[in-house]
């Protein structure tokens, strides 16, 4: 794997509830450079756990302080008005580049009105989402309402294969793979079910250590384009970034 | 990701590997399969227990596992026991010791038993009487505390195995109010987590362990070699603090 560029798509700033250090962009920055990893989206913990409004302007503080970092613009669907406002407001720059909703703290399902309304309203804004979902069976729902919408499940999205099965089927369904625990083998299959094009590497950093999470890409078996893909191009070509 | 290939040039004991075959899921979980992971990620030793003393018979499977470290030499055997049974559970103590087996593997989340009944405190008291190394699960929150209850009074070291970022403060409130415990390093996934743990409550408390051959090997030796720690220090997690753990057991 050496040599491959490597952009995370799963990454936080801020603070947990958890014995780690406390958070700072700056500390992100070092985190990526020991990994090897380019760039970062992140969104903010404050933003996902608490008030999105409040987060996302520490999520823009960092990104713009740190050409490394770039943003998913955090929207809850108990507050459908207040999101576009916040989409509105963040996604007109090149340093936010897709919208983050995560279900669990929202107590919203993945294919709820609630949330299926405000996927309505970001597919307007054409970005893409990157879902902590519900159930398996609730994101795909909700993904198939929005064919047009790139939408990334996070942290594999549920059981395997049928996760990968469901991004083999749904062109705009993709998949990461930050977990604490790694099944072996996991993403290998999903790259052999799903082909590498719906794959993508996310760490959930600075919950989850990057090293980790790369270790299971590693001995995934995958060959050097496999890798590429994986790892840098998808990302390149899903959020429309600058090489 | 050159970093994240750095290699471990240090000796690696691994605590905690199994084999056999998987119900749960179709997997490769063969001696060889583990041998050969182990083999490609530099690991020169193991503790491991078959999972047919997991999921069926605990003496068959202790058997299994013995009769595997005399075929494999990298493979130091851990025994099981199913506090279920009750018949025989005491006496298996006494058999795996008398086999010279040192480590004591129980799966209470995988046999859906209380971690903290009587039937454990019986059995991990015949292990203090007649000397072993205990590794119980402690992922769950509570379960660390529960553990640490049952090491009262007890001179046995337990290890407690795949706490999290979650109960992870638990964990270390637990190892600091007692010196018999440990911690493996499964899921000791965030960033700068050793760096914290050496700081709480010293390097000589953590364990390497992997979970292999479910998990992947590579994942968590990346965390420990992309450390800030000193080379001596990550020495005594990959091998150092288990070997002086299991030396305590005549």
């Amino acid at each position: 794997m050496n040599g491959t560029r490597i952009i995370d798509i799963h990454g936080h700033v801020g603070n947990w509830p958890f014995p780690i250090p406390p958070s700072s962009a700056e500390g992100l920055v070092n985190i990526l450079r020991r990994a090897g990893i380019e760039r970062l989206i992140i969104s903010s913990a404050l933003g996902v756990v608490y008030s999105f409004k409040e987060g996302n302007l520490v999520a823009a503080e960092a990104v713009e302080r740190h050409p490394q970092l770039l943003a998913y613009v955090v929207v809850n669907a108990n507050y459908p008005e207040e999101s576009c406002q916040e989409m509105d407001r963040h996604l007109d720059t090149d340093k936010f580049v897709g919208v983050k909703i995560h279900t669990d703290y929202q107590g919203r399902a993945s294919d709820s009105p609630e949330n299926l309304r405000l996927l309505e309203e970001v597919a307007k804004r054409g970005r893409p989402v990157l879902l902590h979902g519900s159930s398996l069976a609730e994101s795909v729902r909700a993904v198939e309402r929005f064919p047009e919408l790139p939408i990334i499940l996070a942290h594999g999205g549920g059981p395997m294969p049928e996760a990968a099965e469901a991004a083999a089927r749904l062109p705009n369904l993709y998949l990461e793979f930050a977990a604490s625990t790694q099944p072996y083998g996991r993403v290998r299959s999903a790259v052999e079910i799903a082909t590498p094009e719906k794959i993508l590497f996310g760490s959930d950093v600075d919950l989850i250590s990057p090293d980790f999470v790369l270790g299971a890409y590693q001995e995934a078996g995958l060959t050097e384009e496999q890798l590429e893909k994986v790892c840098w191009t998808n990302a390149v070509k899903l959020f429309n970034l600058k090489e | 990701m050159s970093l994240a290939d750095k290699n471990l040039a240090m000796t690696i004991f691994d605590s905690n590997t199994f084999f056999g075959f998987s119900p749960r899921e179709k997997a490769d979980y063969s001696l060889d399969a583990l041998g050969e992971m182990l083999k490609s990620n530099g690991v020169s030793k193991a503790i491991s227990c078959s999972l047919r003393g997991v999921y069926y018979d605990f003496k068959e499977g202790n058997d299994e596992s013995v009769a595997a470290s005399r075929e494999h030499p990298w493979l130091v055997p851990a025994a099981t026991i199913d506090p279920r049974r009750h018949l025989g559970c005491l006496a298996e103590v006494e058999r795996m010791r008398l086999a010279k087996v040192k480590a004591f593997r129980f799966f209470p989340d995988v046999q859906g038993w209380p971690l903290d009944f009587l039937p454990m405190r019986n059995l991990l008291q015949e292990i203090g009487r007649l000397g072993g190394v205990v590794f119980l699960p402690a992922g769950e929150s509570g379960a660390p505390t529960r553990i640490l209850h049952l090491a009262e009074a007890l001179s046995v070291p337990i290890v407690m195995v795949g706490a999290n970022y979650s109960n992870l403060a638990e964990a270390i409130a637990c190892l600091l109010a007692s010196e018999n415990l440990y911690l493996d390093t499964q899921q000791l996934v965030t960033p700068m987590v050793l760096e914290v743990l050496v700081q709480e409550v010293g390097i000589q408390r953590i364990i390497f362990g992997s979970r292999a051959p479910e998990r992947h090997l590579r994942a968590i030796l990346n965390v420990i070699a992309n450390s800030t720690l000193k080379e001596t220090e990550k020495q005594s997690i990959l091998s150092d603090n288990l070997l002086r753990i299991l030396e305590t057991v005549p």
